[in-house]
This record gives C-alpha cells, structure tokens and sequence, in this order.
C-alpha cells in the first residue's frame, strides 16, 4: 500500500532513501533483497488515487441541471428563499413596507420596530430593524435569489435537456423571481449592485452601485417575457406560484413607481381583463385560512403548519399580559379564549396606529376586518387588525402559522388601475369604474364615487388604498411613490414614539448596512452619504 | 602532560580490552537489599553491561527472597537496576560473590517517557512532554479519562464543561491555535491515532499504564497535519514485569454523588410577589391574585438527586517463565447515574493485551478494547430550567394531572417533571478499537514493525416524547420518536523501521522512519415519526406516526484519507549533547488537488548541563537540562469536502405540499489548506538534592498562520463567508513544574508537585478585518463575543450597566431615546449618541486565564496513603447569559434570590432594577453585569488508602480506599461553577466561557477495595 505522489516524491523519496541508505550498509543479504523490493516498490506506487475525495451524500452545482426535474428543483429552492425570516417569513420585508407609514405601529416601545417606525433609521441600527437578520439578512436572502437564478439561467442557455414547454417554464420562473428580487432591492435601496451573468464571486463582490432607472427598464422587460411565457393559473402542487399574472402586477408597480402612467393603465387593465382573477363578494374572505388561493389572490406565499410554517401572523395578535382593557378581568378573556381553543399569544408588534383607528369610515364594511377593539365581550386595551391575526391555538400556535402570506390581490390590481387612469385623463368613467368595483363590497347601501375632481379623485384613490390593502404590505412604498411620506407622517397620530420630529427627506430609502461597504468600498463611490445616511 | 596522561590512559583501556577478551566466565552470586529498610529486594534487574543492547541480552533477576546468581566473564561489568531505585554499575573484577545494597532514585530521569512512534527516557528527551501516571488516575470516580487529567499536566488546561455522566471536557494544550478550527489534541491510544473527539468513555480508565503529553514542535510535528493542538498519548497496562505466575486483581468501588452547590432563586411566594410587583408597575393584571395559592416548588431539586456512581473491574495479567509472553486481560463494568434523575451511563468494557517474543527475530502481539456503552441523555435541557420554569409553576393541577402551562404567561411550556418520567432518550455505542503488530529485529540494532489497526463504532440513539406529555396533550399533537444511528469503520496501516547505533565514544544515533496510510468512512442516517398514533410502542414502530408531511428521513456518508511519510534522527553526542530532527509528509484527502501535500519539519537541542564539570563542581543540580526545539506542526481543521461547492436542499411547500429544492450551499473553495503552527520551546530542568527536588521550566511562542476562518463576504454576493485560509494567532505562555519529595523516612513519605500554567492568546491578523462578531449568547443581546486583531481571542463585549435610574432627573438628563423608568437598568451611551446599540459596545472581559494550575500532595505513613489534589484557574471571566433574564429580565423567568434586593421606592439605593422596568429582552443589551469572574479553586481528587497487613500467602495485596472526586469548588461565580459551558464542547475557541447554567457537575464521595491474587 505504498504509495508516493509525483510532486512530493522528492520530500518522501528522500525519507525513504536515508532509511534505506542506512539500512543496507548494515543488511544482511536477504533482507537486503526483501527491503529493496519494499523501497522500489512504495517509489512507484501513487497516492493520488488514494486521496482522492469521492462525496456520497452531496451534490454540486457543476454537475446538476441535467433535467427538467433538476430545474424544478433548483426553482423550488428560490422560492424557499423568500419565505425566509428577512423576506416574507416573519414580519420581514413588511417592516420596511409598513413600519412608519399611517397604518401599522407596535403597541409599545420595541427596538426591532423603533428605527423605521421612529425615523431614528441610521447605518449602525440597520441590522436590529426586523428578526430574522435584519436588513442585512434581507439584502442577502435577495442577493442569493439573484445568485441561484443567475446559475439557472445560465444553465438554461443552450441546455437539450428541456423541451419548449419546460425551457419556458423554467424560464419564466427564474426571470421573475430575479426580477423581483431586484424590484424589492431598488425600492429599498435605490441604486444597487447589480449583475444578470454567472459571474464568479471574486467579481460579484466588488460590484459598485446601477443607477436604479437601468435596473428597472431592464427588470421591466425580464417581467415581459416572463408574462409571455409563464401559465395564466397553477394548480395542485404548483400552486403559489407566480403566474403571468403576478409579473404583470408586479410591472404594474413599477410603471407606477416611474410614473409612466399609461404603461401602467395598459397594464392594469390588461390583467383586470384577461386575468382569471377577479374580486370576492366578501371582503373577510379573502383572507380566510380556509380559503387559501381564492379567486382574488394573484400570489400567495404558501407556509404550512409544521412544515414550512411562519411567524408574520404573530405580530398582529394580541398579547394576554397587554389585555383586556380592565386587567382584572384577564383571567376570565383567558378562560373565554381557551373556551374556543384560543389564545392571544402573540407579539401585538403590529396594530393599526391611532390615526388609522379614528380616520377609518365607522360605516365602512372592512372596518371589522382592519380594526377590532372588543373581543368575545371583553373591551381591549389595543386595536388589533383581525384579518391578519390567527388566534386557534391548535391548528395555528404561536410560532407556527399555516397562513399563507398574500402577496398581490386584485383590489390593488383596480386600484392602481383607477390610479393610473386617473392621473393619465383625469376622472373618467373608468376611473371610476375601477374604484368603484374595490368599494362595492365595502358599503351597504353601494357609496360609489362620481363627480369628484382630479385631485380629490387621486386623495380618494390614496384613503382607499389604506382602508382596501391596510397591513398587506403596500402602504409605505405607495406614500413614498406619491411624494407625500414626510407629510403624512408629520399628521398622522402614533401610539408610541415621536416619528414626526424625525423623519427626513432620505428616509425614502435605507441606508446600504455597514459592513457591505466596509467588504466593498465601491458602493460608496457612487454615493459617498450612503443614500442621505451620513 | 595532559597528552600524556590520556595516551598512558588509552594504553591502559586497551590493554584492560585486550585482557577482557580472554575472560573466563564465572558465577557471581549475591543479595541484594533496600538501603532504607535493609529488606531484600525481589525482581532487581542484573544485566551484563556489555551484552545490553544486543539481542542475546546476558541478564538475571534477583528471586523472591533477593538473591540472585549469573554466569559472565570475571571481568564484566554488571548492571543493577530496580524501578525507583537508582541504577548502580559493578565491576565483576572476579568477584564470585557480590552483595549490593540500592538506594531509592527520587528522580524520574529514568523514567520512560513514551513520545510519537517510539519511547525514550527522561533524561534524553529533548521535547517538552508531560507524563502522568495511571496510578495518579486509578480509582477516581468517573466515566473518562480525560476528565481525570485536569490540572495534572502543566500547559494543559482541561475545562469539565458539563456535569452529565460521560460527557467529555475541552482540552486545550498551549492555548488554541486556531479560531473556528479544531482546538482538541490529537488521542493516540497504544499507538493507533483515535482523532480529535474519540468518546474516551470506550476506555477503562484502571487499564491504562500512563499518559504522556506532548506539547512542542519537536514532539508533535511527528504526527503532522494533526499535531498543532498537542497530542495525547495512551498507554495502556502490559503483563511486562510481573512476577510470579498470573496476577489477579479485583477492584470495586462505590460511591454517591450530589451536586456541590445549588443556585439561589427565588422561591415560590417570593417569584409570585415579584411578578405582582412586575404587573402592578405596567398596569396589567396581577398574574397571583391569591398569594396563599402560589405554587413552591424547587425544580432543582425536583429534578435532581443524590446518585450513585459503581465501578468494578478484573484483570488478569502475567508473563512466561522465559519472559517471551505476557498478557493482560481486563473486564469493567461501570454504572453511573446523573446527578438529574434518569440520566446515567452503563460501560462495559473488555481488553486484551498482549506480546509474544517468538524469536529473537520475531515478535507479534496485539491491543484489543471493546466497549458497549449506555447513556440515558438528559430529558430535560438544565440551562431551560434555570431560565423558564419559575418555583410558581406547579407540577401538577387541581385534577393530579401534570401543568401544561406557565402561571405567568398562561403559554403552553415544557414540565420538565412529566419530561424526566415520560420522555425517553437514550444512546448505545458500541466499539472495537485494536492493533496488531508484526516486530522483525534482523540485527540488533535495527527494527522493523508493522501494526494494522481497525476501529469500529456503532452508534444509535433512540428518542421517545409520547402524545400523553402534558404540552403534547394540549396541543393535540401525539406523540413524536427519532432514531438516529451511525456506523464508522476505519483502520491505519503503520509501517516502521528503527535503527539504533551506539558509538564507542559512548555517542548514539537512531533513526526512525515509516509510512502510514489511513481511511475512515462514516454513514449515519436519521428516522423521525410525528403524531404517532399511541403511546405503546415508542420508538419501536416509527410506521405508527401519522403526520407524513413532518415524518423525515436522512441519511448522511462521510470520509476521509491520509497517507503519510515520517523520519526522525536522534542523536546523542557524548551523552551531553542531544540533538533531534523529525518531519512528516501528511496527504490528505480533505484538501484540493493542488494542495494535498505539506511537509512539517521541526529540530531540537538539549544540553545535559549536569556532565559537564563547570555544573558538577557546584555540587548544586543532581540534573540540569537546557532543551529548546523549533518546527511546525499542522491543523486540517475542516470536514470533509469543505472544498466544493454543494447544492443545499431548500425543500419548501406548494399549495400545503412539501416539494424538493435545492439551493446553492455555500461556495468552492479549493484553496483551502492547512493550518500551520511554528512553534519555538526553550526549557530548563532541574534537579536537586539528588532528585528529591526537581523543577521544570518552559516558554514557548507559537504562531499560527492560514487560520481556517470564515471570512465575510459582502452579501451582495449572496453568501455572508467563505472559509479561506487568512489570519494569524499567536499564543505565547510558560509552563512551571515543582515535584518535591519533602520527606522519605521509612515510615513516612511525603511528595508533593505543584504546576502553574500561563498563556496568552491573542489574534495577529483577521485577513484585513479589525474584528469579527462572535456568539449571541443572550437572547436578542447582540453580540457577546468578538475578535478583535490586537486582542485575546475570544473577548466579551457589552455595554457597560451603570446601576439603577435613580430619579427622573437622571433619566431627563441622559436624554436617551426610548423608555425609562425611575429604578430600572441604566446603561451606557459610550458614544454619545443618545441611544444604546452595538455601536456602544466594549470589551468587557475574556474567558482566558492570567494562570491556571494544580497542586497535588501525596502521603503515605505505615500502611496508609493519601493523596489530594487542587486545581483551578485565575483570571478568567465568565458570560453569564442567565444574568440577563434572572436579573433583568420580566417575571415568568426565573430570579436570582439577589433580586429581593431590588429597587423600590422604599430600597431607592439598590441596583438591582425594579420589577417591570424591562419591557423585551431586547432592550438588555449584553452588559458587564453579564461577566463575571471565572477564577476558582476546587478540591478535584481526594484518596485515601490502607494497605491491609495479611498473613497469608494466598493473597498478595489487600487495600481499602475512600475516594472522592470534585469535593469542592470556591468560585464567585452566580451559576457556581464556572467551568460549564452554554455551547457544549463545540471545539472550536469561541465557544469557551459562556455559562447559563448547564448540567451540574457533582460531588462524588466513593469508597473501595482492591484485592491482588
């Protein structure tokens, strides 16, 4: 079993030489002749057989894709991506998007919320903004669904391995799920590093910031092909994925976002009318556990119970030890809650703030849903947003929620299109259309909106926004995107913290975390006060 | 005139040889007898001097009653040697009777100090090696070995990290090398490289002959890429020198154990008036309406118990009348419970040594230890007692049925009573660890052996929680079991050739060379069942469990190869000068291609002072001895494959439906290469008083470079690191070594040995980086350790706690962000910013000792014998995370019984916060009030002994022992002792010194017999 590798025989070979050296001077002849045998022998041998590592139980990357099932694979992983604690699975990018706007506070002082919602955000408290990582995390978990669909898509090119169907499927997928990654990136960020090849890391990490308005245009027309090629609807385990639908929402947004007003309408318009997706007659029940992948819903995140369960829920469910309103009688809201199976055992991290609570229309029919303040009898000492919360403590305990996470409805889809059209030819009978369709189900008797001027047109729009997709994750971005976050915060009352006396003209965007530019000096060159940080 | 004199010299000596050649040979008879108590001694070794290292050895021993008879020429030089006595040489010069009295050697330069792939005396080494005999370590009740070493060795520090039977202690030899690597040495056991976490359980610590520690570069480097961290040598017991037919010895001991100190916490009615007070302040409702109603319960010792710790073993062991056999057989049976109820380990061991000389050419003999162990797991995780389950928690409710809910929180949590009766967690190992060797001796001074040496282990554990725990219950779940097993089957072929050469100038060379070639290949895999059905069959029937989108399964393979090259070359110029060159050539199958191979020389020097006439005229050192060696010695810190890039699975669900995915794992890496540790090592030894005082010194200075560290990427490119070969550690430190006999009369002897230990640890370099962010230790309190280039590694940070608010002009004052109340924690704004965050962090302490040491006495008078010894640390700091909870944190955690001291309007002085002045954890930033001091001293072994007088023939020794084993500990410590560790014996550097309260260790007091046949 002797064995020398090439380049290191001369290191062993002169081991084995001294020894052998020494040892024949004083051999007799017979051993002399066994032990020449033995040295000649080891000199020959190689080792590098012998070391060579043959891994059994992993797999990598250079040798994968080699089916379509290896695709769906490899697609799957992505989407696992953003259920991730940063991204969609706790409160994650939620905190960014609802966090210091006229919805959503915590009810009482928290550190992990304080930041964004108190406008007191600097580079050194990025990282304690959310649990689950923080905006560190986040800008990973987004950087490593550009990585893997950067590897996919480059596998794709020129691979015999997938029929039309499969290639354009596989397509679709990575396409969309890079390109919105990039979109959460550069609403967050702005300007970014950006990358669209299989690169190796050496160059990745030295990347410095693109300007924003080429990220978009090219994302723009990623999200276009993926509409062309991916399915109108999914079914059975392919459900929550995104369809075509969902990148043409996602267009939508940032159409918006650029005010390119008729792109924007088209768009809409084009998927009110050809979508398969269309309005609930009940408001509550769009957000049903049990009426997951409802008509409405363009894109669900899907998180199961036990499996790949979440955390989101648990920040808008109430707390015992903050309830109800007369402590003395929290003994009895226990027993009541557990009478049911219940439990308020959840962070009360996100309530509706008490300017959202006293603007919200008393008549108005989705009040029930985005604010409750009494409870199986009981008066509460915060408002809670019940759509959101799950209080079954046996199907859906705390810390393992099965709810899926709605990501884009069609209300937004109709909003944004009254939008669009409004700001395009002013309040027009489609405008109104468009609205109207949202309000239909939220008034009894119908309160439909007619005669109003552009202006007052546009503030409808915006209250409607508020009271139609409260929490689900807009509301922020859409007051950034209308130029009005500093005013609204500045006139909105909050429940704890002074966020009017902070708030800033960059607080439009995040800073870029520390130690990114620390690891990569060239992202402060384009930018040297880090978004307006420093 | 002094040529002159030599020539005549010369002339003489020749003519002495000359005569010498023509010799008759004579019988020289005689007796020979101990100096201090003029009894004859049995079994001195008589060797004809000039016949010593030849294979036809000329040599006798003294019989039963001290005679002794051998034939030699007249005019021979004869050679009397007896273990502990000092070694005298006779000229025969005819003499046919020749009586001899020996007079004890207290020295232990005679000694046999076993090194890598070889032994060599004492007085010859030229590296730094530690000894320890097995008879220190005999009888002292415990599982491992390893935990029985603490303190005995100087520059070894051993940390007994957790309480639980069978759980392994850190040893770090020097300091740590690496950062995120491996820090643990190497074990060889009888030759054969067990690794780095070899579960020395497997061994019966009564089998073992001696310990033998080696600790520079010259004594490492032999084993290459795995010698950094020092190595550790086992040597287990021979039938070699006994006398007399076969030896049997039976040995028994018993003991009780109990937990050496208990945590203070608050009790029941104490808890409840906190939490009163806690929900007072936040106007919530009182969680204790009737505080006569209030739950007492003392979950410590609800969980916990005085044990019981069982040992017996036999063995057997003997040597042919012709000295060519001898053999050792032994048996052990050890049974020790858990200090916490329905923990213990069960260990049955068996082994069997032996040697047979068939010829003068050739010898063969083997090692083989097997081993079953049983380990019942804790059920219940201690540090989560400590910090959750408050003395207000019933065990049971009103209907006798076990509490599923926290009083506090009304949320479900675990009862660790229904934990420790119903859950089931328990692992068998089974192991074969062997060696056989072939020994060809084709002339007398040269050696061939080769040894073949096979290791099995079989590992399964077994894990039950059933539907009818109390959380389980609630919930709906049913019930959940897991079975893992894992299978390692590996072997090492060594092949080695000696040569050994005296010159007539009394000079000696001897070389080693050899070739190894290793493999091990490892496959485990993993069953987990959910919502099994029922209670009946537990883990038997995993095909009960009725939940397939949570039933799991795994499997996992690992392997890895080396193949080596190693020589060494001693050699002794005069008897005075020593010198020693050593390399090894390591290939390993862990490293790229391109970096497979490295080659780890090292050197050393020694000066035996004590033969050269300017020392001996001072008529001060018995020995004096100035060594100091130099080389490298690696570290291939990483698993296996750890070059590649892989495809982690990212199964995630679709529609309610568990689908495969994959994502990328992490990125290739085929750069990575070893770690290499230079290390230079200057001592000194000293004898005095005819080796009744001996004192050894030690500095050393090692460096390592191309530390295995996870090296941050900036996420941009979707990874956080990449582990690559950057960064640079230094340890640099002193051994110091007193043995002193104090007295040596007849009837009563005392020794005593002391060691101190310093080292300090600091980082050089982090590959262009000032620090790297470390363990969160504490809930949502940042981050607890951090290097920092410049620093000791690891060191704690926090923010340093400045007391309680003690007015609202205070708080106004500081102008801090967020919410603060009048008698809660203050903390401070190092810099100025008005908040408290990170950035307000500092060094605050760091878990490595200033010294840590051991002092042992021994004593023997008449018939009886004790022995005790000390060990402890000084210097080092402590991370409590417990402290943030129990003495910040809100009321459903458990409290220190400090904080009755709290702040009140009425106690407007104390420190300690009020009652509801922390909202979230995460308010309570890591904090110096965290760190607390980890210096301590503990009474580690206690032994005394009587050797029971007998007149009869039919036994040969009798002897009663009362035996005890961590006795006590003093320590300022909140947790008490502060050895226990948070992470476990993860072993890298990083993972040292956090505490939140884990398995205790325990007091063990055991008493025994010993009876030899």
């Amino acid at each position: 079993m002797l064995c020398i590798n090439q380049k290191n025989k001369f290191a062993a070979s002169h081991l084995a030489r001294g020894a052998y050296l020494k040892t024949m001077k004083i051999m007799k002849n017979k051993y002399k002749i066994i032990l020449s045998v033995l040295t000649a022998f080891s000199l020959l041998m190689s080792c590098d057989n012998f070391l060579e590592e043959e891994p059994r139980d992993i797999v990598s990357p250079s040798i994968f894709f080699n089916s379509a099932a290896e695709y769906e694979l490899a697609i799957v992983g992505i989407y696992n991506i953003y259920k991730g604690n940063a991204l969609h699975g706790k409160i994650g990018l939620d905190r960014y998007y609802e966090n210091g706007a006229d919805v959503i506070g915590p009810n009482r002082v928290f550190d992990q919320v304080e930041p964004i919602q108190n406008y007191t955000l600097s580079e050194s408290n990025i990282s304690a903004l959310s649990q689950g990582g923080g905006a560190p995390q986040t800008w990973q978990d987004l950087y490593a669904i550009i990585l893997n669909a950067n590897t996919l898509l480059d596998n794709l090119d020129g691979t015999t391995v997938l029929n039309d169907s499969e290639r354009d499927y596989a397509l679709g997928q990575a396409l969309f799920l890079r390109a919105y990654a990039y979109y959460h990136l550069t609403n967050l960020w702005g300007n970014v590093p950006y990358y669209r090849e299989l690169i190796p890391i050496a160059e990745i990490q030295s990347l410095p910031r693109t300007d924003v308005t080429l990220i978009r245009n090219e994302i723009l027309q990623d999200l276009q092909t993926a509409q062309d090629i991916l399915a109108s609807q999914y079914s059975g385990t392919n459900l929550g994925k995104a369809s075509k639908w969902t990148a043409a929402t996602v267009m939508v947004k940032i159409y918006l976002t650029q005010q390119r007003w008729q792109e924007a309408r088209d768009k809409a318009v084009e998927i009110l009318q050809q979508s398969p997706h269309g309005l609930l007659d009940d408001y509550a029940a769009i957000f049903d556990l049990n009426n997951e992948y409802n008509e409405e819903n363009i894109w669900e995140i899907d998180f199961v119970k036990d499996v790949r369960s979440s955390d989101w829920v648990d920040h808008f469910t109430p707390r015992i030890r903050d309830e109800p309103k007369d402590p003395t009688k929290q003994n009895e809201l226990s027993a009541a809650l557990g009478a049911q199976q219940e439990g308020f055992t959840g962070y009360g991290l996100a309530i509706p703030i008490p300017g959202y609570v006293n603007d919200f229309p008393l008549n108005d029919l989705r009040r029930a849903s985005n604010v409750l303040t009494n409870y199986l009898g009981f008066e509460l000492n915060f408002p809670y947003m019940p759509k959101m919360w799950n209080l079954d403590q046996i199907n859906s305990p705390r810390g393992n929620h099965g709810d899926n996470k709605i990501i884009f409805r069609m209300a937004d889809v109709y909003l944004m299109a009254a939008e669009a059209e409004n700001e395009l030819n002013g309040p027009t009978t489609s405008a109104y259309e468009y609205i109207n369709a949202v309000r239909k189900r939220a008034y009894e008797p119908d309160q439909d909106l007619a005669g109003l001027t552009k202006d007052e047109l546009r503030q409808a729009i915006y209250d409607e926004r508020r009271w139609e997709l409260g929490g689900e994750g807009h509301r922020r971005m859409d007051l950034i995107r209308w130029g009005i976050l500093e005013e609204v915060v500045k006139s909105t009352q909050y429940r704890v913290f002074n966020p009017a006396a902070n708030i800033k003209p960059y607080h439009i965007l995040l800073p870029i975390p520390t130690e990114e530019f620390v690891l990569n000096p060239a992202l402060l060159e384009s930018d040297p006060t880090n978004n307006g940080y420093r | 005139m002094i040529k002159f004199t030599q020539k005549v010299v010369f002339v003489l000596v020749l003519l002495v040889y000359a005569v010498s050649a023509n010799a008759q040979q004579i019988t020289v008879t005689g007796t020979v007898t101990d100096s201090e108590s003029g009894m004859t001694i049995p079994g001195v070794n008589i060797v004809e001097l000039s016949t010593r290292n030849s294979a036809k050895v000329n040599g006798t021993a003294t019989d039963i009653d001290g005679n002794y008879s051998i034939s030699v020429p007249a005019d021979a030089s004869l050679s009397f040697s007896y273990l502990g006595f000092a070694s005298q040489t006779i000229q025969v010069n005819g003499q046919a009777k020749i009586d001899l009295v020996l007079k004890p050697d207290l020295s232990n330069l005679e000694e046999v100090v076993v090194v890598g792939y070889g032994q060599v005396k004492k007085k010859d080494l030229t590296g730094s090696v530690s000894k320890v005999d097995g008879k220190d370590l005999e009888n002292l009740p415990t599982a491992r070995i390893d935990q029985t070493l603490q303190g005995r060795a100087a520059g070894v520090q051993v940390s007994q990290i957790s309480g639980e039977p069978g759980s392994a202690p850190t040893i770090r030899i020097r300091g740590g090398n690496s950062i995120q690597g491996n820090n643990e040495p190497l074990w060889v056991i009888d030759g054969v490289i067990v690794g780095t976490d070899f579960n020395l359980s497997n061994l019966n610590s009564n089998d073992i002959l001696s310990i033998d520690i080696l600790k520079d570069a010259v004594a490492v480097s032999i084993y290459g890429t795995r010698g950094a961290n020092g190595v550790i040598l086992v040597t287990t017991k021979s039938g070699k020198g006994t006398k007399g037919g076969t030896n049997v010895s039976f040995n028994s001991y018993y003991g009780v154990q109990s937990m050496v100190t208990k945590v203070d916490f608050l009790d029941g009615p104490q808890h409840a008036d906190y939490a009163n007070e806690d929900a007072e302040f936040r106007n919530s409702a009182l969680p204790f309406t009737d505080l006569n109603a209030v739950a007492n319960v003392d979950w410590i010792d609800q969980v916990s118990q005085n044990s019981a710790v069982y040992n017996v073993d036999v063995s057997l062991s003997g040597m042919s009348e012709n000295q060519k056999v001898n053999y050792y057989i032994s048996g052990n049976y050890f049974d020790q419970e858990g200090l916490i109820r329905e923990t213990g380990i069960k260990k049955y061991i068996f082994r069997a040594n032996m040697d047979n000389e068939i010829s003068d050419l050739v010898k063969v003999g083997f090692r083989i230890n097997l081993s079953r162990l049983k380990t019942e797991n804790s059920k219940i995780n201690f540090g989560t007692l400590y910090l959750s389950t408050t003395p207000t928690r019933g065990i049971y409710d009103e209907n006798g049925e076990f509490t599923a809910l926290d009083p506090i929180t009304d949320g479900v949590s675990r009862n660790f009573e229904a934990d420790i009766q119903m859950r089931q967690n328990h692992s068998y190992t089974t192991n074969i660890l062997g060696n056989i060797y072939v020994e060809l001796q084709p002339m007398d001074n040269l050696t061939f052996k080769t040894t073949f040496s096979p290791e099995i282990n079989n590992f399964k554990q077994n894990v039950f929680n059933p539907g009818a725990l109390p959380n389980n219950l609630l919930l709906q779940n049913g019930g959940d079991a897991a079975i893992t097993s894992t299978m390692r089957v590996g072997w090492i072929n060594e092949n080695t050739v000696n040569y050994i050469r005296d010159f007539d100038n009394g000079s000696q060379l001897s070389a080693l060379a050899g070739f190894t070639i290793q493999k091990s290949e490892e496959e485990g895999d993993i069953s987990r069942a959910f919502r099994i059905s029922n209670d009946v069959t537990g883990f038997n029937n995993l095909g009960f469990g009725s939940d397939p989108t949570r039933n799991e399964v795994a499997s996992s393979y690992d392997a890895f190869q080396l193949v080596s090259w190693l020589a060494r070359v001693n050699y002794s110029f005069h008897d005075k000068y020593l010198f020693t060159v050593v390399g090894r050539v390591d290939g390993s199958s862990r490293f790229a291609p391109e970096n497979k191979y490295a080659l780890f020389p090292s050197g050393a020097f020694a000066w035996k002072l004590h033969e050269e006439p300017f020392i001996q005229n001072l008529n001060l050192f018995s020995d004096l001895k100035l060594r100091t060696s130099y080389g490298l010695s690696g570290s291939q810190a990483i698993p296996s494959y750890r070059t590649l890039a892989v495809l982690s699975s990212a199964n995630t669900t679709f529609n309610g439906i568990e689908q495969p995915g994959v994502i990328l794992g992490r990125p290739e890496n085929p750069e990575l290469k070893w770690e290499t540790t230079q290390q230079l090592d200057i001592g000194l030894e000293m004898g005095f008083l005819n080796g009744r005082l001996s004192v050894e010194f030690d500095f050393y200075q090692k460096n390592t470079r191309d530390l295995l560290l996870n090296a941050q990427l900036p996420r941009q490119t979707g990874f956080v690191s990449k582990l690559q070969n950057i960064g640079k550690v230094q340890n640099r430190g002193f051994e110091f070594l007193v043995n002193s006999t104090n007295l040596n009369k007849d009837k009563f002897t005392w020794s005593t040995s002391f060691s101190l230990s310093h080292n300090n640890n600091k980082v050089v370099d982090l590959g262009g980086v000032d620090f790297i962010n470390l363990a969160t230790p504490a809930q949502q309190g940042g981050t607890g350790a951090r290097l920092i280039v410049g620093e000791t590694t690891p060191v704690f940070t926090g923010v340093r706690y400045l007391g309680t608010w003690k007015s609202q002009e205070e708080i106004d004052e500081a102008g801090l962000g967020g919410d603060h109340d009048v008698g809660g924690p203050r903390f401070e704004d190092t810099n100025g910013d008005n908040q408290i965050t990170e950035d307000d962090f500092i060094v605050l302490g760091s878990p490595q000792p200033d010294f840590y040491y051991g002092f042992g006495n021994s004593m023997r008078m008449g018939n009886f014998t004790l022995d005790f010894f000390f060990q402890g640390t000084y210097g080092n700091e402590v991370f409590n995370s417990l402290t943030q909870t129990a003495f910040f944190g809100r009321s459903e955690t458990t409290k220190y019984a400090e904080t009755l001291n709290r702040w009140t309007p009425e106690n407007p002085t104390s420190d300690i916060p009020r009652a509801g002045s922390v909202a979230a954890l995460s308010e309570i930033y890591n904090n110096s009030e965290m760190i607390e001091d980890g210096s301590h001293i503990r009474l580690k072994n206690f032994r005394f002994g009587y050797n029971v007088p007998l007149k009869t023939d039919k036994i040969r020794g009798l002897s009663v022992y009362l035996t005890g084993n961590n006795l006590f500990v003093i320590s300022s410590f909140r947790l008490k002792d502060p050895e226990t560790s948070q992470y476990g014996r993860q072993s890298d550097n990083l993972s040292m010194g956090f505490s939140s309260g884990q398995y205790p260790t325990s007091r063990t007091v055991a008493i025994g017999a010993k009876i030899d046949f």
